[in-house]
Formats: structure tokens, C-alpha cells, sequence
């Protein structure tokens, strides 16, 4: 049995000041198996892949990690040995460069040469292949800045694969793709794992372990808790395995009575701002009433972050349609705009939009809120300090003090710094990007009770998920989208599955 | 409580390399040469410093936006050889003298006269650039880039290649060589000492109210004191208290020092509790996050230009004084010691991070180097080297110590 151990992690201690990410850490991965690893925000799975592809060089944790029957001594400074050695990773948060194309990308610091100069025939056929091999619905000479959250997963997960890997860490990768983007990530898996790829696969989306994982660990606190044969657990006893309790529900009930309609957009109709000759948003019209949930269901790509983004005045150029708020007509240009009318957006993407993260939580919980803690001049930070550790306790951000810099929290607490910033705001409508966006079921089921709680206080909240099932639990009504425009809106309690799916793919049309 | 208080130690560890930078400077310099840390001496370096420091104190909001201003050194030297030739061709004291002013009179409100209209005049200047900047959207570099051209050629134009003395108005020149009167300077510490023990208890207390965790009193009160300490020092010796029989003329603290701390304070202030400075920092962090965060950016940029104009225009004044003419050369370079002054004090050239207060010891550690090493008698053509060779070595150890603590 022990030949058939890949990657053994021995005894790992990983400190950061203040902070003890990993304690006393053992996990042993077999050879040509799917490993999963679930745990709560902060527990430390990320820290534990980034030590395993060189982030954290050998010599900057305790205790070894052995690897093909070696002790693994990777230097400071150089991901490249990790890749020699055969371990390729697809980081939680995307590295893609912004202005570069999505073969640049893949094929960045490993470009095809022709003598001094790069092949770019090559380097672009070679990435088609490769996009095409894996059915990844990405076009190689797009720049990358214009793709969805979604794509750029995509591309990251092509970037990983397109070296020889013996090990395939994929550290969330789902956590921004549709049900479609999941299930074909999941084929991928499954071929990989047949040419005898072993994988390491982190997620908070515990259903996807019961399909492909064969072993699953859970961290808490930075210790193992636990690891055993998949079929021998249950979704149920991984979730008190991780959280140290029992969760009898996902949603909390919660008791909102949706008052009159005082919002509404009209045949939305928007151009792409970088693209003109490209419409993004094809008429799009919904209702918002006051103190209700508007969930927005569609595939990826099918604009519901185009659209949104566009209502609140960042992104597409519009061309037709109205947007009315109590009656009057309004226009927004701009998201200060949009928030003097009381309307606020949770962004998708909570690195380049949602934080500055040289700046501490604090900093960033109440960038957008300053005007309510100031004065003429002055702003009173006690009371912003105070009211900054009230949400931070009660989404429950694991961090030594809210004075940490957001750079230093583990991604589903960043998510959590970027909610409770705009949660702070009070919006009369709060737009919400995915926002549980790589967050642990049990932060998710505090955040959902928060968002339950202002709509019953009488704030109306329109939320886009890529889990439909986070949709259809939370939403009063849903609208669902489908290449662009809206195709009607639905109670929730005749929203099925697959009634939302046969909307979102055009099978039925309103 | 000593764990503690080297706790609190390590995470400040940044400004207090710089003190303890600084600290060594004076202590090498004072042991080659004694008569580095004689009184005169460290009145001249703090009056020589405060030009570039009062400038710095602006630059520092303007690197931290990710901006940077090329120009202020050529418009502060514009703005000096204004003033001098207001001064020099009587065009405020003229008219003054025919409403029937004369004698003490007419010189303090031709002085006052002339200090705002050259402060409004770099007003101006900073409206002009800020809205190229923030509206036009041209970058900060190119568009003061070319502000350093052209406030070079308005230096000429102004002084048409001659020096513009200053000889009759002693109040203008007062600005940046007067002393105050040695118990003016008591009462300052003696106000400025009680304040901030006054701001510590207070601030302790909101704390309090609003329930969040304090830090050890112990500590609190032992950074002030060394603060109060600090300040005490500084007047004792200036007012040469030390000297068996001083002259009553070089008693005092310089006029300039204290205009240069309560700019300094007030920018501090601003960095911190204010919109205005959290703001920049915002944007300067990451632009995207903070228009989305409902921030205006254009008018938050274009304020930090005229600020920028404003504190170029007081260097511009005490320059003038200072010299007690306007010459042609005014200006030229100081642009690259206020650069070089907020970077050395820790403002990152990418952005959102940097202090007024390490801005301020950057440039009091650039003129200890360079007044040291003339003091030394150090060829003057190698003293920019050091300097820069200086500058270079800091940045690197910070880089080097931030990779370390990840
Ligand atoms: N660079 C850093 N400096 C300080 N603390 C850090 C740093 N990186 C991670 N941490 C801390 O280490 C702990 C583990 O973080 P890690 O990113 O491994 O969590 P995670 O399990 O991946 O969580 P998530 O599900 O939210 O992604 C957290 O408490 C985090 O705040
Ligand atoms: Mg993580």
C-alpha cells in the first residue's frame, strides 16, 4: 500500500504573524486519485497548496513534504520548480494578466520561439487545441480583461494544463462557474483522472466531492480533522466534520411580506463599452418591489452581470430602454450615482473590484460609508472602528483584529470583508454579485440570514448566484436571463430547476 | 508589559528604522564632527530642510494616488522669484505708500500682500495641473513634466536673468530667517505638549466608549513622552539654554520650523481622519475598487493637485526669504529631493501607502546627509552620488524586510 503514496504531507506547521495557519498538518495523497479538501474560510487549505507548489519556499514552514518518495525542497521565488517537478496549481484567486490575450496567457513565460522572436501561429493553434481539447468555451485571441469571471477560471484551469502535470491542485476552481461550467469540469476530471493525473480539489461546494472525489480531508483551524474514503460519508457529516456542529438547513426562513413595486427597468438595451459594435444587454425588463428578493437566474455569459453592472452606471453604453425609481425616470452615469439613489452593488470580482487590499478590513468595510462617520472634516473613528467589528463579528472574518490588511485574509473572509462594506451601506437596493462566492456553508447561512434581514426591514435586494439552488432558496421571485435579455420572471413557488433551465437555454420563451 | 511594548515595537518597526536612521547620522556626523551638533548647526538643518519638507508634505498625497509632480520644484522657484519681484520692483508697496501707509506699517502688509498673492498665484498653478490631470485625464507625470518646463521659463521671464533683491522688507524675510523669542517657544512646547497628552487621554476615552480593546497605557504614554522629549530637546537647544552667554540674536526657534509642523500636523491630520486623505489612499490602492466604492475620483485628484500648488506656493515664499532674492536658477532640482524625501520615508512609488511623518524625517535625513558630508568637506560633486547611492540602499532594505515578514 505505501508505494501507492504520491504525496505525503508529514508534520506541517505553517505560521504567519499572529496567525498559525497550519498545525501539525498529515495528509497523504494517493497516486492517480481525486483528493478533496474542504474546510471552513481561514482553515488553511490554500496555504497548504501554496506550500506544496513553492509559494511558501522549503524552509519557511515546519515538517516535510515528500513527494515521490523525496523530500519536496522547493526554493524561494521559484513556481517554475514546482512545475518541473510536475505539480501544476490553479490558484483561488485569478493571476491572469488583465490586458493580455487569453493564449499570451496561457503561454506566458514559456512562449513557442522562432529563433529570438515568438511564434505566435503556434502559440495561437496551440492554445485553440488545447481550449478545444477540454471544451473550454473560450476564444484565444480575446483579451482577457473583457471575459466573465467564469472564463477566466477557464483559462486559468487551460494555463494549468497545458504543461505536463502528475499533480493538479485546483484550489476552488468552481466557485465562480454555472452548473454547466461545473458539470464540464467535472468531465475534464474525470479524463485526467484516467490518464492517470492525481488531483487535489478544493471547494466549499460539497456536493461536487460525492462526484468525483475518492478521498476527502477536512481542515478546521488549521489542523486535519479528518481523512476518509468518500462513499464512506455523507454531505451531512462533512459539514459537522468542518463546522463542529449539526446544520439542519442551508437557507434560513426567512418572513418578508414584498411591499409595492418602486423600481423598474424597462427593455434595458446596452453596448459593450469596449467593444461598441457588440451588444451585451438585448432588453431587459423586471420589476423590483420593496423588501423582496429578485434572484437573476441565467447561464454563464448570458449578461446578468452586464446587466447589473450597467444599471448601476459602470459598464455597457446604453442605447434604449428606461429605468425608473418611485415613478420619476432616472439616470445613472456613474456608481456615485447610482448610490445617491440608494442603489449598491456587491461586485463579482473581489480582487480588481471589491477591495483595496494593501488596506486593512477596517479601511475597507467603510471606504463607502465614510460620509455617515463624518463630520464637517473629521471622521470619528471610534465609531467607525466599533461599527466595522460589528460586522466583521457577526459575518464572523477570521482575523486577528479588523486592523489586518485584507491581502493577508484567506479568500472566503475577503468575500466576507467585501459583503459587509456594502451591507454597512444600508441600500434602498442592493445588487449582490454572487457574493457567496467561495464562502464556507456555515458563513454563507450567517450571510444569507443578514440579507434575509434587510429585506425584511424593507431594503429590496436583487441577487445573482452561480448556484441556481442559492437562487431559488433565497429569492422571492426570479428573473432569468438568456443571451442577454430577460425571458420572464417567475414565482418562486412555481420556480423549478427545470423551469429556470428551460428558460435560461431558451427552450421556453416568455 | 515588555513583550508587549517590543510587540508594538516590531509592527511600527518601519518609522522607527527611520528615527533610529536618523539618530545614527547624527550621532556619526556629531563624533567626526563635534560642531555637527552645535546649536547653530541644528537650527540650520532644520530651517534648510522645511522648504523641501513643506512640499513633501503635499507629495506625499499626490505619490500615494499614484501620482507624481515634477513640476513643484521649477513652481515653487517660479513662485519665490514672483514674490521677489514684488518686492523688488515695489509694485505692492507703491500703491500701499500712496493710500498713506508708511514705516512698520507699510512693510508688514506689503509682506502679508505679497505672501497672498503669491500663495493664489500657485493656487492657480495647482487648479491648472489638477485639471488637466483629473479632467483631461492626461497622466500626472506627463502633465507636470511639461508644468516643469514652463514654470522654468517663467522663471526667466520674471527675472529677465538678473537676481531680484529683497534689501528693504525685513518682515518678508522674517518667514524663513526670523527667530522666534525664546519664550515663545516655551509657551509652544508648554501648548503643544499638554495637547498631546490631552489628545491621548481623549482619545482613550472615546475608545472606551465605543468599546473597542486599548493599547497598553504604558506604551501610549511612552511614545508621547519620547515625543515631548523630542520637543523639548529641540527648544532647549535652539534657545540655547546649554550656551554659557548666547547672543540674544541667534536665540530661538525659526519661524519657519513652526510653520513647517503645523502644516505638517494638519497634513497628518488630513491622511487620517478625513475623506479628503482616506480617499486618496483608496484610490491609490486600487483605483477600480474605490470608483466602485462610490468615491470621486476626479475631484479627490484634482484636490491634491491644488493642495500640491498651495504648499509649492509657501515653499515658493520661504524661498524667497530664504535666499532674500529672487534668482534664475530658483527651484531647479528641489522637485527630486521632495521625490526622493517621501520615498525615503516610505511612500510607495505604486501607490496608497506612505506617511506625512516619514515623509518629513526623509527629508530631514537628506539634508543631515548632505550638510554632514559638507561639513566633512566632502567633494561636493560626489554628494549626489551618496545621496542616491542613500536613497537606492533604503528602498532596497525596505523591499527586502516587507519579502521577509510574508
Ligand atoms: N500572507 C498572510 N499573512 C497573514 N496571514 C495569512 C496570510 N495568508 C493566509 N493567512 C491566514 O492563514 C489562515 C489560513 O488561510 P487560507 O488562505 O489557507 O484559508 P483557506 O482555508 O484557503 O480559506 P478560504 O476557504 O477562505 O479560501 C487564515 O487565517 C488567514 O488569515
Ligand atoms: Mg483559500
Amino acid at each position: 500500500m505505501e508505494q501507492d503514496v504520491l504525496l505525503e504531507v508529514k508534520n506541517v506547521t505553517k505560521e504567519f504573524p499572529g496567525v498559525t495557519a497550519l498545525s501539525d498538518v498529515s495528509i497523504k495523497i494517493k497516486r492517480g486519485e481525486i483528493h478533496g479538501l474542504c474546510g471552513e474560510n481561514g482553515a488553511g487549505k490554500s496555504t497548504l497548496m501554496k506550500i506544496l507548489c513553492g509559494v511558501y519556499p522549503h524552509g519557511s514552514y515546519s515538517g516535510d513534504i515528500i513527494y515521490n518518495g523525496k523530500v519536496l525542497r522547493l526554493g524561494a521565488g521559484s513556481i517554475h520548480q514546482a512545475i518541473e517537478e510536475g505539480i501544476a496549481i490553479v490558484y483561488q484567486e485569478l493571476t491572469l494578466i488583465p490586458l493580455m490575450t487569453v493564449g499570451e496567457n496561457i503561454f506566458l513565460g514559456k512562449e513557442p520561439r522562432t529563433g529570438v522572436g515568438i511564434d505566435w501561429n503556434k502559440l495561437y493553434s496551440d492554445t485553440d487545441e488545447l481550449l478545444k481539447r477540454y471544451k473550454l468555451p473560450v476564444s484565444p485571441h480575446e483579451v482577457v480583461k473583457n471575459l466573465g469571471v467564469g472564463q477566466m477560471q477557464m483559462t486559468e484551469i487551460a494555463k494549468a494544463l497545458s504543461e505536463k502535470a502528475d499533480v493538479l491542485i485546483l484550489d476552488e476552481p468552481t466557485s465562480a462557474l454555472s452548473e454547466a461550467e461545473v458539470d464540464k469540469l467535472m468531465e475534464i476530471l474525470a479524463t485526467l483522472k484516467s490518464l492517470g493525473v492525481t488531483c487535489i480539489y478544493i471547494s466549499h461546494k460539497l456536493e461536487e466531492f460525492f462526484r468525483i472525489t475518492d478521498t476527502v480531508s477536512v481542515l478546521r483551524d488549521g489542523k486535519v480533522v479528518t481523512t476518509l474514503p468518500t462513499k464512506d460519508t455523507s454531505l451531512e457529516k462533512l459539514v459537522q466534520l468542518m463546522v463542529g456542529r449539526e446544520m439542519k438547513e442551508r437557507f434560513p426562513k426567512g418572513n418578508r411580506k414584498p411591499g409595492e413595486v418602486f423600481f423598474t427597468v424597462e427593455g434595458l438595451r446596452a453596448l459593450d463599452p469596449n467593444d461598441p459594435s457588440r451588444e451585451i444587454v438585448k432588453g431587459a425588463s423586471f420589476e423590483l418591489r420593496k423588501g423582496e428578493i429578485l434572484g437573476i437566474a441565467g447561464l454563464m455569459g448570458s449578461g446578468r452581470t452586464e446587466l447589473v453592472t450597467t444599471i448601476f452606471g459602470e459598464y455597457g453604453i446604453l442605447t434604449g430602454g428606461k429605468i425608473t425609481l418611485d415613478g420619476q425616470e432616472i439616470k445613472i452615469g456613474s456608481a456615485r450615482e447610482a448610490m445617491s439613489h440608494g442603489i449598491s452593488l456587491v461586485p463579482e470580482d473581489r480582487k480588481r473590484q471589491g477591495l483595496v487590499l494593501i488596506q486593512t478590513i477596517l479601511q475597507n468595510i467603510s471606504l463607502p460609508n465614510l460620509d455617515r462617520f463624518s463630520g464637517f472634516m473629521r471622521i470619528n473613528g471610534s465609531a467607525e472602528i466599533a461599527e466595522a467589528e460589528k460586522f466583521s463579528k457577526s459575518l464572523s472574518i477570521k482575523a486577528p483584529s479588523v486592523h489586518v490588511a485584507a491581502e493577508s485574509l484567506s479568500g472566503g473572509n475577503q468575500q466576507k470583508v467585501v459583503i459587509s462594506k456594502w451591507l454597512m451601506s444600508e441600500p434602498r437596493i442592493l445588487i449582490l454579485d454572487d457574493p457567496t462566492r467561495g464562502i464556507d456553508v456555515g458563513a454563507k447561512f450567517e450571510i444569507y440570514k443578514l440579507i434575509n434581514q434587510l429585506a425584511e426591514a424593507g431594503y429590496s435586494i436583487i441577487m445573482i448566484s452561480s448556484e441556481l439552488e442559492e437562487v431559488l432558496g433565497m429569492a422571492d421571485r426570479v428573473m432569468v436571463m438568456w443571451e442577454g435579455r430577460s425571458n420572464g420572471t417567475l414565482d418562486i413557488a412555481q420556480a423549478t430547476q427545470e423551469k429556470v433551465m428551460a428558460r435560461a437555454t431558451g427552450i421556453e420563451i416568455a | 508589559m515588555l513583550n508587549q511594548l517590543l510587540g508594538t515595537f516590531k509592527k511600527n518597526i518601519r518609522s522607527y528604522i527611520l528615527i533610529i536612521a536618523l539618530v545614527v547620522i547624527w550621532m556619526g556626523f556629531g563624533i567626526a564632527q563635534p560642531a555637527y551638533l552645535s546649536a547653530d548647526h541644528i537650527q540650520n538643518i532644520f530651517t534648510q530642510m522645511a522648504i523641501i519638507a513643506i512640499m513633501a508634505c503635499g507629495m506625499v498625497f499626490v505619490i500615494v494616488t499614484g501620482g507624481i509632480d515634477l513640476s513643484c520644484g521649477y513652481g515653487a522657484g517660479f513662485i519665490s522669484v514672483v514674490a521677489a519681484a514684488l518686492l523688488y520692483y515695489q509694485k505692492i508697496e507703491n500703491p500701499l505708500a500712496a493710500m498713506g501707509m508708511s514705516g512698520m506699517t507699510l512693510e508688514v502688509v506689503t509682506a502679508i500682500v505679497v505672501v497672498i498673492i503669491s500663495v493664489g498665484v500657485s493656487i492657480l498653478i495647482g487648479v491648472f495641473q489638477g485639471s488637466v490631470i483629473a479632467i483631461l485625464a492626461v497622466p500626472p507625470f506627463i502633465t507636470t513634466l511639461g508644468g516643469m518646463f514652463i514654470w522654468k521659463s517663467g522663471v526667466l521671464l520674471v527675472t529677465q536673468g538678473k537676481s531680484l533683491f529683497i534689501s528693504k522688507n525685513d518682515t518678508y524675510k522674517f518667514i524663513a530667517q526670523g527667530l522666534l523669542p525664546p519664550f515663545v517657544g516655551y509657551v509652544i512646547a508648554v501648548i503643544v505638549t499638554v495637547i498631546m497628552f490631552l489628545m491621548l487621554f481623549q482619545s482613550r476615552a472615546r475608545k472606551q466608549k465605543y468599546g473597542i480593546q486599548l493599547k497598553s497605557l504604558a506604551w501610549e504614554i511612552s511614545r508621547t513622552a519620547i515625543f515631548a522629549v523630542l520637543l523639548w530637546g529641540y527648544v532647549l537647544i535652539v534657545n540655547r539654554v546649554f550656551e554659557a552667554s548666547p547672543e540674544p540674536s541667534v536665540q530661538g526657534v525659526p519661524f519657519l520650523v513652526v510653520l513647517l509642523a503645523v502644516i505638517a500636523l494638519v497634513m497628518n491630520y488630513v491622511s487620517t481622519n478625513t475623506r479628503y486623505g482616506r480617499y486618496a489612499y483608496a484610490i491609490g490602492g486600487n483605483r477600480e475598487a474605490a470608483r466602485l466604492s462610490g468615491i470621486n475620483i476626479k475631484k479627490s485628484i484634482f484636490s491634491i493637485y491644488v493642495t500640491m500648488g498651495a504648499l509649492m506656493g509657501i515653499s515658493g515664499v520661504a524661498l524667497a526669504a530664504y535666499v532674500g532674492s529672487g534668482t534664475t536658477g530658483a527651484g531647479g532640482g528641489y522637485e527630486l529631493d521632495v521625490i526622493a524625501s517621501c520615498i525615503l520615508g516610505g511612500t510607495s512609488t505604486l501607490g496608497g501607502e506612505g506617511t506625512v511623518f516619514g515623509a518629513i524625517v526623509g527629508a530631514l535625513i537628506m539634508q543631515s546627509l548632505s550638510n554632514g558630508l559638507q561639513m566633512m568637506n566632502v567633494n561636493s560633486n560626489l554628494q549626489y552620488m551618496i545621496k542616491g547611492l542613500v536613497l537606492i540602499l533604503a528602498v532596497w532594505a525596505d523591499i527586502s524586510m516587507k519579502k521577509k515578514k510574508a
